[in-house]
């Protein structure tokens, strides 16, 4: 570990005599911020599913962006700050005025001012002028237009032995090594698309070079004129507002309030992730212009805890097969998926409808706890819904309403629109019903996940001060008319955020941010009696923070933060927690470039904890969860030696110093100190 | 023995027990660790991002001088006792390749004291100040004649903001050296963050987030005034501990001295007197 620190220090000796060339890699550090925005308080232990999905579609869409003069209103859409209102204007702009030869002239695009435009930017070109537009199918260049090869390896591990590996397999103990594996070959141009992911989570087995844990691959055909994907293998679903289906990455509520609630479904996307269990499996494809059709059947295996011989639960999200425990309900549950989605695309705006019928092989039993009183039970399910986004005047209303099989219903509408030249707005209201039982959706919400058991009204305001200063806030209310997760009864709450945003120049960004979140959860208390009694009080988690970024100069960019933590449980009292951090970039070449940040926190207990989002090897979703009193740091490099190669190695150690044992259970460490490695290349070409 | 016994006399078994009670209960703000510099220690041990200061080798190394070959020297005898007095010697000496610079300090009496050898090197890149310490220390305690050392690296970055407003970051003991083999017992680390700002060459305005790994965080300010001629005047507070602090400083054509005084939070303490003085050439 002291060797490792040597090593860094001696990369920042050297850093002067190297520094030669002005590149600056801006798009990258966008793609970090916006990702930090979406995902800040993102849970790894529980929320790294999703989170490594959005990580992986924002660095794919920075990777590909979307091209202003050839896009279709449906590529458009998947641009995070464009909506239907703009994305049309950008149409209109392309076809009425003329193309565009650079980004910035989105900004003569009408509805699309500077804060918009800094959100777009990454994710947009204005392509290379003339393109091969006229080839035929079969001319193999059309098939290979802007094709790319790449293959992916990467290895993962940390380096403290933890409790499940020094216990034997029939002891509980985990079967394999530490060792986390991913490797990934895929082909993508304009027209096609073919890719194989296989991974090994710490902890499995890696039986044979060829059989990983998880393998998940594709064959697809991308925008072959009205053919618009045609997919054979795994795909992800994404629809409407996502009440019905939605599998994959999503915003929630973050500091990047506008977009926030408008979701556009992507439709069917290929699937790539090594996300063991957010995807679909069989054939699915979309066809048409204006008017789409789009048609799916999946067939897989799940793993889910059995209750009998032919009843389990509802199947899991984390797919480890790690102990023997978890390999008895390995792929024991059959899922079965069959529907479509209609979309139709008039001058005013998208109507869509999404439906799908999934049947199980076992009968499915929900939990005896009264928060899953109305979860979903027995064999096959069935939902059904309509979106709509439509223009009115300046503003862009957008909703969906669905229905369960069960007769339960949900329904979210809201309205995005500017207030005046310099503010934006967006208002939604959501009902999703204690008994509505879309479980493959996935709704804006307070909860993430299925949308359920949930009323509430989110209002978000964005606000230009001349070219410098932005300021953020939303406000949620919400409601839980049943008893969520953990509670007994009807609950309620409130969040809000506040943001600033200082640009005092080009190089320097500063921004202070304010977020709270209030709501009923209940505690437990013991009377004189000894009797044990549930109380329901209010619980309060708010967080300070103070960010500074500052381009000292184009090889080197300094961030420094402060974020100040209360936490207040139902019938506790309050605690405090604390992060700081400074961290730098170096660009010590044109391909050579260096992270580092050492962090200070100090936390009352897990309730004050603090997050922060690290860069890490491409598309590792990297949050953590610090708490307690200690120091982290990370060190991540990244090598571009040839065109068609690129390393990165990161290297990151958390001390405690009030502890002697880390983490808990199998995941339990000796000692004080946790590090991690990981190394990773990519080939393409 | 007869010379034993004279160590164990009952006025130094006395003040060991009362550094005792001091390092036990109030910790590492009144360890060697502690601000090194009379200005910097006035001015509520802002140094992080101190402008001409001659106390980097112990503060923030990105903040050395890159002008004059610098050589200063200080002491500080907490709260009078001659026990607990931390002396100190930092040079500092430009060349092309950069500022290079060897520090040493001593800290504490003859049965427990602490020394450290620090080099430094420093340098700039379009504006980007960066600086690196290797820190050797060395702790010998008379009493079970235990001695051990360990090397730690202090690394610091700063650069300015606007002409007068510098920010500057550091973190001390990077590398987590630990002495001795048996109790494995750390070094401190601890990151702090700072901003100093000149206001028209009148004052100067310096504070500070400081964050021992140990010890909660420290929140510290201070100001500089132009008195008249070469004389100013320094006062500064630091919470947790909180103290508070003043001195005044003079600097003549090629030296400059500076004296200040600490009131610790305890006032059972009383004061803490500092002196520095340094040459430039």
């Amino acid at each position: 570990m002291k060797r490792s620190f040597y090593y860094i220090v001696a990369v920042l000796l050297l850093a002067p005599s190297v520094m030669l060339a002005q590149q600056q890699d801006s798009t990258q550090s966008d793609v970090q911020d916006d990702l930090e925005e979406a995902l800040e308080v993102f849970d790894p232990e529980n929320s790294g599913e999703d989170a490594e999905q959005l990580t992986q579609l924002l660095q794919e869409l920075a990777a590909n962006p979307v091209n202003l003069n050839t896009a279709r209103i449906n590529a458009l859409l998947q641009v995070p700050g464009l909506n239907f209102k703009t994305a049309r204007a950008i149409i209109d702009y392309r076809s009425s005025v003329k193309p565009f030869e650079t980004v910035n002239e989105l900004q003569e695009v009408s509805g699309i001012g500077r804060v918009t435009l800094e959100k777009v930017r990454p994710y947009v070109t204005p392509g290379r002028g003339l393109e091969l537009s006229k080839t035929l199918f079969t001319d193999y260049r059309y098939w290979t237009a802007d094709g790319r090869f790449q293959a992916f390896s990467r290895y993962q591990q940390d380096i403290q032995e933890a409790e499940g590996y020094k216990k034997h397999p029939d002891e509980g103990g985990y079967v394999g090594t530490r060792i986390k594996y991913y490797q990934r070959f895929g082909y993508q141009s304009d027209h096609i698309s073919l890719n194989l992911t296989q991974e090994k989570d710490p902890g499995e087995q890696l039986e044979s070079p060829v059989k990983f844990d998880h393998r998940s691959w594709h064959i697809a055909l991308e925008d072959n004129g009205n053919l618009q994907m045609l997919v054979g293998g795994d795909y992800s679903l994404a629809f409407g507002q996502g009440l019905v289906l939605w599998s994959g990455a999503a915003f929630g509520k973050g500091s990047d309030v506008i977009g926030a609630v408008n979701r556009n479904g992507r439709g069917i996307k290929p699937y790539t992730s090594a996300q063991e269990t957010n995807f679909y499996r069989g054939g699915a494809v979309t066809y048409g212009g204006k008017l789409q059709l789009t048609g799916f059947y999946s067939n897989r295996r799940r793993s889910a805890s059995v209750i009998s011989e032919d009843t389990t639960r509802y199947p899991g999200t984390d797919g480890y097969k790690r102990t023997a425990n978890e390999f008895r309900k390995e792929d024991n549950l059959g899922q079965k998926l069959f529907g479509g989605h209609i979309q139709m695309e008039l001058p005013f705006g998208i109507i869509g409808a999404t439906g799908y019928q999934t049947t199980f092989d076992h009968v499915i039993a929900a939990s005896e706890r009264i928060y899953a009183q109305y979860d979903f039970e027995g064999r096959s399910n069935s939902a059904f819904g309509v979106d709509y986004t439509f223009l009115l005047g300046s503003a862009l209303v957008f909703g969906e309403a669905a229905r369960s099989e069960n007769g339960g219903l949900g329904y979210i509408t809201g309205i995005e629109s500017e207030i005046g030249k310099d503010t934006e707005m967006t208002l939604a209201y959501r009902h999703y019903q204690k008994d509505f039982q879309s479980i493959l959706g996935n709704g804006f919400g307070e909860i993430s996940g299925q949308p359920k058991n949930e009323q509430g009204i989110y209002l978000g305001l964005q606000h230009a001060i001349g070219e410098n200063i932005t300021l953020f806030a939303y406000m949620d209310q919400f409601r839980f008319p049943g008893a969520r997760f953990g509670t007994n009864q009807p609950t309620q709450g409130y969040e809000w955020l506040g943001k600033a945003n200082v640009e005092m120049s080009s190089d320097l960004n500063f921004y202070l941010q304010f977020r709270s979140e209030i709501e009923d959860d209940e505690f437990e208390i013991t009377d004189r009696y000894g009797r044990k009694q549930r109380k329901l009080g209010s619980s309060r988690r708010s967080t300070y923070r103070a960010h500074l970024e500052y381009r000292v100069n184009p090889k080197v960019r300094l961030r420094s933060r402060g974020e100040l933590v209360q936490s207040k449980k139902a019938g506790e009292s309050l605690e405090r927690g604390y992060l700081i951090y400074q961290d730098i970039r170096l660009q010590l070449r044109e391909n050579l470039q260096l992270d580092a940040r050492i962090s200070m926190f100090d936390t009352e207990s897990f309730s004050s904890r603090v997050y922060q989002f690290e860069n890490d090897l491409l598309y590792v979703f990297a949050s953590q969860a610090l708490f307690d009193r200690g120091q982290r740091m990370y060190a991540l490099l990244n090598y571009e030696p040839f065109e068609y190669l690129e390393l990165w190695a990161k290297f990151g150690v958390t001390v405690y110093e009030n502890k002697q044992v880390v983490g808990s259970g199998l995941n339990q460490i000796e000692g004080d100190t946790r590090s991690e490695i990981g190394i990773q290349a990519r080939i393409s070409f | 023995m007869i010379q034993k016994l004279k160590i164990f006399n009952s006025k130094n078994i006395l003040i060991a027990f009362i550094c005792f009670l001091f390092i036990q209960s109030y910790g590492k703000q009144l360890k060697a660790q502690a601000v090194i510099g009379a200005r910097e220690l006035a001015m509520g041990q802002a140094s992080t991002a101190l402008q001409e200061t001659s106390w980097s080798m112990f503060a923030n190394p990105a903040m050395m001088s890159a002008e004059k070959p610098t050589a200063s020297f200080f002491g500080v005898r907490y709260f009078g006792f001659s026990e607990i007095t931390d002396m100190a010697v930092s040079v500092t000496y430009p060349t092309q390749l950069g500022v290079i610079g060897a520090a040493a300090h001593r800290y504490g009496f003859d049965l427990f004291n602490e020394n450290r050898l620090r080099l430094g090197y420093k340098n700039e890149f379009m504006g980007f100040h960066y600086g690196v310490i290797l820190n050797y220390s060395h702790v010998a305690q008379d009493i079970d004649n235990g001695s051990a050392g360990a090397i730690g690296v202090d690394v610091g970055v700063a650069t300015p903001i606007a002409s007068n407003l510098w920010i500057g970051a550091k973190a001390t003991n990077v590398n987590h050296p630990s002495y001795g083999s048996r109790n494995n017992e750390k070094l401190p680390r601890d990151l702090s963050i700072g901003l100093s700002y000149y206001l028209s060459e009148v004052a100067l305005f310096s504070a500070d987030v400081y964050k021992d790994v140990q010890f909660p965080i420290s929140y510290r300010g201070g100001i500089e005034v132009a008195i008249i001629g070469g004389l100013t005047g320094r006062a500064g507070i630091t919470t947790s501990p909180q103290t508070f602090s003043a001195g005044i400083g003079y600097k003549g054509s090629f030296w400059s001295t500076n004296i200040a005084v600490q009131r610790h939070e305890n006032q059972v303490l009383g004061y803490s007197p500092a002196l520095d003085f340094k040459i430039t050439w």
